[in-house]
């Protein structure tokens, strides 16, 4: 435990604790479309709603993988009707999963 | 590829895409200049149409999070009140690929744990019945209750993965009650045996165990 806050005296009343913990995260399906338009800027849209700034995670995957700049990707959030079927934003998978799928795509 | 093997007049398995642009892997066809897919695309409408790309996988080879953290407690002996100083968390991520939200998810994954461990419970009476039906009653961390919660980043990242992402939301709760319950334990002597260890429990502990108490 090298961190500074772990060496702060404590005063009356006050107590530390430390532990740890592990957790398995979930896969499952994701769908997205990648698509370059004629002025070169690219559009994502995938199927996994936008908790915790997986659009921009998106993005910066696509944008690396293609090798353009990050300005150039737009990224959105589609419905079932209108792509594939994605399965729900939970479980700590929408980075993993969908962004699998985008990078996956951008390789093509 | 196709694409920019039309433009440049060759086979597509003669053509690479690196940094953002095709480039002639095929040293016999001559030199000629890298094609930017900006440049690529816009010629599209007449070498052939969009360029589209789609992707239906179901994703395996996820990786388990881990996170260790420790944080710093005070209770107020009276009112059984349990105070969090300091928080620090650190998890292993894969790879942040947005590094400040990532930090995001673990300050808030500590929150959730913080609200389960200290005061999150459903009362009900003795008819059955949820008392505890309104976030007022149903008491979730909010902002003035805690301090700024040090989130550090490890990454190892997934083999799996071609970014080497792992899941980041919901290991940083797991540890969060133990992490509280410890160092309860070592404010109060007392060590609490069920959640939420809200103050009329810990009031209830501290009181039972007076004569065994230290630091009180």
């Amino acid at each position: 435990m090298a961190h500074p806050a772990y060496k702060i005296p404590l005063g009356k009343n006050q107590g530390r604790g430390v532990a740890s913990g592990f957790w398995f995260n979930g896969g499952g399906e994701s769908a997205v479309t990648v698509h370059v338009s004629e002025d070169g800027s690219i559009g994502i849209a995938s199927g996994s709603m936008d908790v915790g700034g997986s659009r921009a995670s998106m993005a910066l995957m696509a944008a690396e993988t293609l090798g353009v700049p990050y300005d150039s990707v737009r990224s959105t959030v589609s419905d079932t009707a209108s792509i594939g079927y994605n399965h729900v934003t939970g479980g700590s998978r929408v980075t993993f999963a969908t962004g699998m799928a985008v990078v996956q795509a951008c390789e093509k | 590829m196709r694409a920019s093997g039309d433009d440049l007049g060759c086979a597509a398995r003669s053509c690479c895409l690196k940094e953002g642009a095709a480039h002639l892997t095929d040293a016999a066809l001559g030199d000629k200049s890298p094609l930017s897919l900006k440049d690529i695309a816009a010629k599209r409408a007449v070498t052939g149409g969009p360029i589209v790309a789609e992707v239906a996988l179901n994703a395996g080879g996820q990786a388990p999070g881990f996170s260790t953290q420790f944080c710093d407690v005070e209770v107020d002996p009276e009112t059984g009140a349990v105070k969090i100083l300091r928080y620090v968390a650190a998890q292993d991520v894969g790879r942040a690929i947005h590094p400040s939200y990532v930090e995001g998810q673990i300050q808030g994954g500590v929150v959730q744990g913080i609200g389960w461990a200290l005061n999150e419970t459903y009362v009900y009476s003795d008819k059955g019945l949820l008392e505890n039906t309104g976030f007022l009653d149903y008491r979730v961390p909010v902002a003035s209750d805690l301090p700024m919660i040090e989130a550090l980043i490890v990454e190892v990242p997934n083999p799996n993965h071609p970014f080497g992402v792992k899941g980041v939301g919901e290991v940083n709760i797991v540890p969060v009650m133990a992490a509280v319950a410890n160092a309860l334990r070592g404010a109060t002597g007392v060590r609490q045996h069920a959640l939420p260890m809200s103050p009329p429990v810990v009031l209830a502990a501290l009181d039972a165990h007076a004569d065994e108490v230290v630091g009180v």
